[in-house]
Order: structure tokens, then C-alpha cells, then sequence
């Protein structure tokens, strides 16, 4: 509950910062895997996540941001997940219109059991709790293009990679690693 | 925007409170019971043992003993928890790393026909395309992957080992695929020096039994173990359909350390075939005992073989030995040796004992696995300990 709180309160933010900056819409989809990007780790079977939510300039010149988001990862064998996730961004602009960017953050994560999850409760088996509550730290490296705008707003696509280390999934890999693969766009809608 | 927000969270939340059973499997009944002493003397114990650590969430317990007094079974809990099926004295279940003694027996076989010798470099054996990735590869005996002082990592605790465990539950890789895993990795300690438990020693001892016998492990298994000790109740090489009707137990594990436990009984069994030499015969209990029993009896290795494969060596932090040749080494009680192998998966426990001073063998199963740190590596971990030390007691 207070991690919903702290996520109500960022929007909240959000929005009187947004009086100040630009805020873009940010949606996103790509694959996740189970994985750390170190030699002998193999990224197989990927599963999709999407992923959508908000990217508040905090400068005028936009190169740091803060990104509230939240996320869908679909996952067939491991039980997906729904995350809340905040995400501090350096974006500093290159060769006019390329965007990289860097970003490090907190969220948390419902991840859900596969299957349905039994409790022994001292006298019988009964159906357990759906879902685990995980810290999230995630880790963001992105390259986009800022500099297509139209009548109806200006768009900026981008590529980002992310890993994810989760506290509390099990003890015997802590932190629990994902690789994520986005392809997304940040979308502002012309001011008239 | 906000209402498609709202929408996107609903559906999220609606799809995921369906959940499905994606995992368990059914338990085929296997009808008749084991002849057993009715009033056996550890009978009572046994069983208090046993509704004691079901009473404490372990879903199912099978225990077999044999004693002077006979045989006794006592199965506790549930085979399988959703529809209360209960263990069954006839059923299989996989014996994971009590494997090994069967595959340290078979290597004291091919010793035993000067086919291979022990303390020779294991680069005489294994293709040079395997040995050259393997550090220390040419100061490693066989006697070292026998009793595990190779100093060779335990690959499948290796992170990328078990993260592909995650991401593949059923794709498992062959052994050498398995086995690269294990490559470049830098050694524990020299050759020689130290204890370090490894399943990637008894994956390299299957390839030289291959290579040396000209057979598959499970053929030469069968004809040299299975077949001369008519063991009609042990298995190597399953299919599903086989697994399905043997009366396998389904299995369960703790995947978030909470106390709940999650049944992933086809995912367990995916990594019981795959893991051959080094866990993956399957058999009822009173067929593991019965082979331990041979095996002391001096019916499947000569007795100098089975000297030194009761010839321990204890690690550096170790206050008693650790291990033989495929024997773990166990006091229970002090002063009482015992012996035999624990065996582990995802989603069981399994071991064999036998204690020498009162000719007693003991069989667990338990079809929870040991997470390191969860819960039910401390709910199964005492299960075992307190039915060992019970049975390992001597009045």
C-alpha cells in the first residue's frame, strides 16, 4: 500500500513540475528474459512486457527526466508481473537529435505465481496468496530521436535496454536478474 | 489518457486472477502394499516422526527401513497435495543425487577391469576437447571427481545455469551442453586439497563410463547393476508416458520464500531425465535399498572397491568426513557412523542411509524441495535429520 502511496504521490508531483516542463506520454514494448548481460549468461526464450506511462522533464534544456511507469511482463513458464516503476533519466542530446540516455530508479513488483500457490495453514492446505511483492532496481541504457513533430504533437522514438534487479524473489538468486528490450516513443501533445 | 490507464491496470488484473495449473500432473494409483513387519520396533517412532513433520507443512513423506526386524513403510502427507492422491508404497520417485553410487559403482567396475585407474589424469579418458576447457583438467584424477576434491565448480549452481533453468523449464540441454557451463570456470582450490560437493565430477565420470564400456550409462547400468541384482523397480531413461504411469509423486517448490509452495512436478521431472549419471535413475525405495545392500554385501563391486569408496576424506571446515567414493559420509548421533547420499531437485528431497553398528537401512522421500535459506529447506532439512538420528540411534 504505501509503495501505491509513494506512486500517487510522483503523479502528484508530476504534475506541478509538468506547470514548469514538458511531460511526454511514454509507451513501450519489447521482450524480457531472465538474464544478466555477462559472458556465459545466453538470453533465451524472451517473453513480452509493454510497458506505459510518463516522462517529466526536470530542465528546461530536457536532459534529466523522471519516468513513472507502469508495466505488464508476461511470462508463460515463471508467472507474469505488474511494476510500478520510477526512473531518474540523464538524456543529454547528441549530433542534434539523438537522444541518449541513462537512468537509474526504484519500483516495486507484483510478481505472480504460474500456477496457484498452496499454504499449509497448520491443520490444511488451502490456496495461497497469487502474488509476491519484489523491490525493483532498475538500471536503464536508451538511444532515441528527438526532432519529429507534427500537427499533432512531437514524437520521440527510442530503443532502451534495461536490467532489473529484484530483491526477494528467492534467496538462492538475489538479486533475481532481468534483461529487457523496449522499443518506445514519448509523445507530447502540441500545446494550441 | 487516464481511462485507458484504469483500463490497462483492470485487464492486467483480470488476467492474471485466472490462475492455471500449469505444471502438475496426474499420480497414477499403483495398487498393493510392501510386506512389511507389522510390528516392527521402530514402527510407532516412525510414524509419530512422520505425522509430526506433515503436521508442520511437508506435503508428503515416504520412509522404507530395513532392520534385522524387517521391512516398514510409513508414507505421510500427500502425493499430491490438490486432490489429497497419498504417497503409495508402490510408487517411483526420482532418487536425484543417490545416482551417484550408482555411477561411482559402475567407474569401481571398470577399475576392477583394469579398463580405467583412478589416480590417473582424467585428460587420459575424456576427448581433449572437453579436457582443454577445464582448468587444472591434467592435475585431476578420477579418484578426484569420485570424491569430489577436484576443486571443479558445481556448475548447475552457477547463476547462468539456473537462470536458463527459469527461462527454459522444458528445454533441458543435454549433458554437454550441460557441461559448458563449466568451462574456463576458475578451480575452488588445487586438485586434492579440499572437499567441494560438484555435480559437474559425476557428469565427467558418466562420459569416461560411456567412452571406457562402449555403452550408454543406462545400458551398462542396466546389465551391470539392474539385471544382475534384479531390480525390477529402478529406472534410467524414462519417458513421460513411463513417468506418468509409475506413480511418480508430483512435486512442489518454494519459489518466493514464503512458506507457499507451488506445484511443478513436470518441470522437476524435465531436470530428473535430464540429469543422468549424475541424478537421474528413478526407483522405488525398497529397490535403493536393496542395492546398497548388495553393494555392501560385496555383490556389485569386489570388496577391496568398496573399501575405497568407504574411504572418506573430510574438507577443510569439515569437523567429520564428508565423502568416499559416491558415499557420503553421516553422524547423526555421535559416534555413529552412517552412510549414504542425499539427493535434491527443485521440487524434492530424497536420501539413503545405512548405519553400519545396527545393519539398518533408511529411505526418505520427500516430495518438497530445499531452497536455500526458505523455508522448506528447514521444514524437509529437520524431517530428514530428525528421522536419521532416530533411526541411526542405537539403544
Amino acid at each position: 500500500m504505501k509503495h501505491f502511496l509513494l506512486f500517487c504521490f510522483s503523479i502528484g508531483l508530476l504534475s506541478s513540475l509538468s506547470a514548469q516542463n514538458q511531460t511526454l506520454v511514454d509507451v513501450s514494448a519489447g521482450v524480457q528474459a531472465f538474464h544478466i548481460p555477462l559472458k556465459g549468461f545466453s538470453y533465451n526464450n524472451p517473453q513480452p512486457v509493454v510497458m506505459a506511462g510518463v516522462h517529466q522533464s526536470l530542465n528546461r534544456r530536457q536532459t534529466l527526466g523522471l519516468t513513472l511507469r507502469i508495466g505488464y511482463a508476461r511470462h508463460k513458464y515463471q508467472g507474469d508481473a505488474l511494476t510500478l516503476q520510477a526512473l531518474f533519466q540523464y538524456t543529454p542530446v547528441v549530433a542534434n537529435h539523438l537522444e541518449l540516455g541513462i537512468g537509474i530508479g526504484g519500483g516495486y513488483r507484483c510478481w505472480f505465481h504460474p500456477s496457484r500457490s498452496l499454504q499449509w495453514t497448520g491443520s490444511e492446505w488451502k490456496n495461497g496468496r497469487a502474488y509476491k511483492g519484489v523491490i525493483q532496481v532498475p538500471l536503464q541504457l536508451s538511444m532515441g530521436y528527438r526532432g519529429i513533430s507534427t500537427h499533432q504533437g512531437e514524437f520521440r522514438p527510442y530503443i532502451a535496454y534495461q536490467l532489473g534487479a529484484h530483491f526477494g524473489y528467492t534467496p538462492d538468486l538475489t538479486p533475481m536478474p532481468t534483461s529487457t528490450f523496449l522499443v518506445g516513443v514519448k509523445y507530447a501533445p502540441k500545446q494550441h | 489518457m487516464k481511462n485507458q490507464l484504469i483500463g490497462f491496470i483492470f485487464l492486467v488484473i483480470t488476467t492474471t486472477a485466472c490462475q492455471k495449473n500449469l505444471y502438475d500432473d496426474t499420480v497414477a494409483n499403483i495398487p498393493g502394499t510392501l510386506a512389511v513387519n507389522a510390528a516392527h520396533p521402530m514402527k510407532d517412532s516412525l510414524t509419530a516422526i512422520v505425522n509430526r513433520h506433515v503436521a508442520k507443512g511437508v506435503p508428503g513423506i515416504q520412509v522404507m527401513v530395513k532392520s534385522p526386524a524387517g521391512w516398514y513403510v510409513v508414507n505421510g502427507g500427500y502425493a499430491r497435495i490438490e486432490d489429497k492422491t497419498p504417497m503409495q508404497d508402490n510408487m517411483v520417485a526420482w532418487l536425484y543425487s543417490l545416482t551417484k553410487t550408482y555411477t561411482a559403482a559402475l567407474t569401481m567396475k571398470l577399475k576392477e577391469r583394469r579398463l580405467v585407474a583412478l589416480d590417473e589424469s582424467i585428460t587420459t579418458y575424456l576427448p581433449a576437447d572437453i579436457t582443454q576447457n577445464l582448468l587444472n583438467s591434467e592435475k585431476i584424477t578420477v579418484r578426484m571427481l569420485l570424491n569430489h576434491s577436484s576443486g571443479f565448480p558445481n556448475f548447475t549452481s552457477l547463476p547462468e545455469f539456473q537462470l536458463r533453468q527459469f527461462n527454459n523449464p522444458f528445454d533441458q540441454q543435454p549433458l554437454l551442453e550441460q557441461l559448458k557451463t563449466a568451462y574456463h570456470k576458475k578451480p575452488r582450490f588445487e586438485p586434492g586439497t579440499d572437499y567441494l560437493y560438484s555435480n559437474t565430477n559425476y557428469l565427467l565420470l558418466q562420459l569416461i563410463i560411456e567412452k571406457l564400456s562402449g555403452k550408454s550409462y543406462g545400458q551398462f547400468l542396466k546389465e551391470e547393476i539392474l539385471q544382475p541384482l534384479a531390480l525390477t523397480k529402478t529406472y534410467f531413461g524414462l519417458t513421460n508416458q513411463q513417468i506418468r504411469s509409475l506413480g511418480f509423486p508430483n512435486y512442489y517448490f518454494e519459489r518466493y520464500n514464503n512458506g507457499q509452495l507451488e506445484n511443478i512436478t513436470q518441470w522437476n521431472n524435465a531436470i530428473g531425465k535430464s540429469i543422468e549419471g549424475y541424478g537421474g535413475i528413478a526407483a522405488n525405495g525398497t529397490d535403493a535399498i536393496q542395492f546398497l545392500e548388495a553393494l555392501n554385501a560385496g555383490k556389485v563391486v569386489n570388496q577391496s572397491s568398496l573399501n575405497e569408496m568407504r574411504t572418506w576424506i573430510k574438507g577443510k571446515e569439515s569437523t567429520v568426513p564428508d565423502y568416499g567414493l559416491g558415499l557420503e559420509y553421516f553422524e547423526y548421533n555421535k559416534g555413529v557412523p552412517t552412510y549414504g547420499h542425499e539427493g535434491d531437485n527443485i521440487g524434492a528431497t530424497t536420501q539413503l542411509i545405512y548405519v553400519p553398528a545396527s545393519d539398518t537401512y533408511l529411505f526418505i522421500s520427500i516430495n518438497a524441495g530445499r531452497q536455500i535459506f526458505g523455508q522448506y529447506l528447514f521444514r524437509t532439512t529437520d524431517a530428514k535429520i530428525d528421522l536419521c538420528r532416530f533411526v541411526s540411534k542405537l539403544n
